[in-house]
């Protein structure tokens, strides 16, 4: 998002996406900063810090370290630090200082590689890019160095990409979905990156498909397509038919892996909106075509318009709206819902903001913590499967 | 992980004069701190515009947010291109020039980050630009980490940016008030039934500003035209130094302080400096007595202290080591000036107690060296001291004197007993419901 803001931050940063990414992987984490941008990911962006304690470190970078390029001290400083420490890898994350002099973070790592002899990823991140970015890097930087063609594939296996609570949310809606796929019969085989560890990513090549749940594993769909011929879909069971939808989607990429009782469609039976029902979602570009889909099959809801907070050239042309736009100011968006109709509007807590006192406009909270970081994580709500249509149902008509 | 390296013994600290170095840091929400936006936004009426990486704005959004401050705060991100180019200034400029025109401010800070710190770029030029257009104060100030380990520190530097608005206001105003005190340090203000401001009215001291304490901005330009301040927390001495060196205004240093006789010693130093007695002792024998009554209560309790008090960690160890507790760890990052006459008494007579690096990587795979920590005062302590009692003695409440150390123990002992002012119209943080 450009220009001016007052109602919205900026989406986490690159740097956070890659951080992100590889919690869960018990890796030594550095961000080559000054120690601000360290507590941006530690206070606000990641929501496990408090119960888990991964392991991120700062440079604690000075302006002196800048001005007489003390490379050397950071080399020694980590190759100590690190000897002191039981991790599988390390990753060196880059921030807007050492972005700006142009710091070379690649020999650095390839220093640190023939010293400490484990695996180091230099992350060149600037801070002037979002998550999206880091997370998209993170995960093929992962892939390049850890994948490799399988000797055989798992029969009925699954892995699920693009999972970081910065678009999932808790743990809780990734077990969702989860649950919802091994009901179905499937095996997970990895979930890139939340609750999977490394030694199961590196079986990820073995595989029968990839599920795609978010815009910034797609990269890494489409180069473990290349690579190692493992389709992929682009889709989430969000509430009920959709949740058919996405296993029928699935029964066509592995024909026969689903019985039917998953992926027939169900009458909800449930409440549905009026005629002509218009409805606005605001969000990370997957999930708000998994909505838009359940608002029109589980709701009957007519017209709905996507703003993405992130280009939406990877989404299927045949999804895709003619008024579906990218998010560009702030005030842009002040504008659409301020002269629009909307009859429901979808997205994180802080786009509530946006709506004014004089419209009263029914308001789906679905958090986005790359948007408003921990404060909603641990709210009550749900969007997978029969729970996600019981929430949007709850929040409709009650 | 042993945290051998990241502690030291006082009395080693004390020879060394040095905490022992962070090869790298553990940076995180266990050390607390207050921030520029929220410094900044002390000054009622002004709005604040932050320029920078995207990534950089998100802490000063949440920050205002958490405090209250969301709706005063302005963010641009900018692109790595325009800062390299410096193309960015024009942006600057507009986007100053139309919050001065819809929101109407008494005054604005532009606050810059680190990359443009480093790259020179001139804030000042600009600020001076647009007040010379719009007739509204603005200030330059920087969120710039990068510079951390300068003398002074980045938060005296941060408080010390109201000095740019008194300046001017100071030139403004023809009459110094006679008898009013300005209290510099703290984050928000103490009780109006205050120890400290009950002795100075009784002085002669009637009016006493203090930071946080005001809702318009013509009220906080009274301080530029104060007689004399008095620094109650290190965080304000860059800021009396200058208000001294500008405006002539005198200050006198007497930092928070829980020990008997350092409070005693304190206000020793405030007669001084008014050229007054003030009528202390039977608050002191009271605050005595209190304390006979109540310090039996952690009598074989372990005490672990950290730095994220209102306070002096090594002070609050000195006295609890004074009054017989059994202070077994600090947490500290840093260590002022005044704290080596503390942290020289510990080593005299606590010579065991360890000090431990609160951001030193090594503490955070530690989890079991505090076990037996019965009560942790401040947050970075509770962080790391899993099964004590937390008292957090937060920067946002702010007492002094006798009274601040009776607090403390209240708090200890799970009583509640406000000490500082909440104002009506603070605001809590927008929390909407799902």
């Amino acid at each position: 998002m450009k220009g001016l803001h007052h109602l919205l931050p900026p989406l986490a940063a690159d740097y956070t996406g890659i951080c992100s990414a590889l919690y869960d992987l018990d890796a030594m984490i550095v961000l080559h900063n000054p120690s601000g941008c360290m507590r941006t990911v530690t206070d606000i962006d990641e929501p496990r810090g408090a119960s888990r304690r991964a392991s991120f470190f700062s440079s604690g970078l000075n302006e002196s370290n800048v001005i007489f390029g003390d490379d050397d001290v950071f080399f020694r400083n980590i190759v100590r630090t690190f000897q002191d420490t039981d991790k599988k890898f390390i990753a060196l994350v880059s921030t807007p200082v050492p972005a700006i002099i142009g710091m070379d973070m690649n020999d650095i790592a390839a220093r640190l590689e023939t010293t400490l002899d484990v695996p180091v990823f230099a992350f060149n991140t600037t801070g002037f890019e979002n998550y999206s970015c880091g997370i998209s890097e993170a995960y093929l930087t992962l892939a390049k160095h850890y994948l490799s063609s399988p000797r055989e594939k798992i029969p009925l296996s699954v892995n699920i990409l693009g999972a970081t609570p910065l678009d999932t949310g808790s743990d809780r809606h990734l077990n969702l979905l989860i649950s919802l796929l091994e009901q179905a019969g499937l095996t997970i085989n990895a979930v890139w990156t939340m609750g999977s560890r490394l030694e199961d990513l590196i079986q990820s090549s073995r595989a029968e498909l990839n599920i795609v749940i978010s815009h910034t594993a797609l990269p890494l769909a489409q180069y473990m397509e290349e690579q190692y011929g493992i389709p992929y879909i682009l889709s989430l069971p969000v509430g009920m038919q959709p949740s058919a939808r996405f296993f029928a989607l699935i029964d066509k990429m592995m024909p026969g892996a689903i019985t039917v009782e998953h992926w027939a469609e169900k009458e909800t039976g449930g409440p549905e909106l009026p005629s002509g029902s218009r409805a606005l979602i605001i969000g990370e570009p997957v999930m708000s075509y998994g909505i838009k889909q359940c608002l029109i099959d589980d709701f009957g809801v007519d017209e709905v318009q996507v703003v993405s907070l992130h280009p939406l050239d990877m989404i299927p042309g045949t999804d895709r709206g003619s008024n579906d736009l990218t998010i560009g100011k702030e005030e842009d968006l002040e504008n659409l819902i301020g002269h629009n109709h909307f009859d429901i509007i979808v997205g994180d807590p802080y786009f509530r903001n946006f709506i004014g006192t004089k419209k009263q406009i029914p308001f789906i909270s679905l958090p986005h913590v790359a948007l408003s970081g921990s404060e909603y994580y641990q709210s009550d709500y749900a969007y997978f499967g029969e729970p996600g249509y019981r929430y949007f149902c709850k929040s409709l008509f009650h | 992980m042993s945290p051998d390296a990241a502690k030291i013994r006082i009395d080693e600290l004390f020879r060394s004069k040095s905490l022992p170095p962070t090869p790298l840091q553990n940076i995180g929400p266990h050390i607390p701190r207050w921030g520029v936006i929220n410094t900044s936004l002390m000054v009622p009426e002004s709005v604040g515009l932050c320029v920078g990486p995207a990534g950089c704005m998100r802490e000063p959004f949440f920050d205002a947010r958490k405090n209250g401050n969301g709706t005063r705060l302005f963010l641009l991100p900018l692109s790595e291109n325009d800062v390299i180019m410096g193309s960015h200034l024009p942006a600057v400029k507009t986007a100053l020039l139309k919050i001065a025109h819809e929101k109407k401010p008494k005054a604005i800070f532009l606050c810059s980050m680190c990359v443009d710190e480093l790259l020179g770029t001139d804030y000042e030029e600009i600020a001076r630009v647009v007040e010379s257009i719009t007739r509204v104060p603005v200030i330059a100030v920087k969120m710039n980490p990068v510079c951390k380990k300068k003398n002074p520190s980045q938060e005296q530097k941060t408080y010390s940016f109201f000095n740019k608005y008194f300046h001017s206001s100071h030139s403004e105003q023809a009459t110094i008030h006679e008898r009013s005190v300005n209290i510099l340090g703290g984050y928000t203000p103490l009780s109006e039934k205050s120890e400290l401001l009950t002795q100075l009215s009784h002085a002669g001291y009637p009016v006493v500003n203090q930071m946080g304490e005001f809702t318009s901005y013509d009220q906080f330009n009274n301080m530029a035209v104060a007689s004399h301040n008095i620094v109650i927390h290190p965080r304000g001495l860059l800021l009396a130094e200058e208000m001294m060196r500008f405006m002539g205004i005198p200050y006198c240093f007497s930092p928070v302080s829980f020990g008997l006789k350092t409070i005693g010693e304190k206000y020793h130093d405030l007669e001084q400096f008014f050229h007054t007695k003030f009528e202390i002792d039977a608050i002191r024998d009271e605050a005595e007595r209190y304390l006979q009554e109540n310090i039996h209560r952690f009598s074989g309790k372990k005490i672990a202290i950290g730095s994220g008090i209102n306070g002096s960690p090594y002070e609050l160890a000195e006295a609890f080591t004074g009054y017989g507790l059994d202070v077994r760890a600090v947490f500290s990052d840093t260590i002022h000036d005044y704290e080596w006459d503390h942290i020289s008494s510990l080593s005299r007579n606590n010579p065991g107690l360890i000090v431990y690096r609160t951001s030193h990587p090594q503490l955070k795979d530690s989890p079991h060296e505090w076990d037996e920590i019965d009560i942790a005062i401040g947050s970075d302590a509770g962080y790391y001291c899993n099964h004590a009692r937390v008292v957090p003695l937060p920067f946002e409440v702010q007492g002094y004197g006798y009274e601040y150390l009776k607090y403390l123990i209240s708090e200890m002992r799970g009583d509640i007993n406000p000490v500082s002012r909440i104002r009506d119209d603070d605001v809590q943080p927008v929390r909407e419901n799902l």
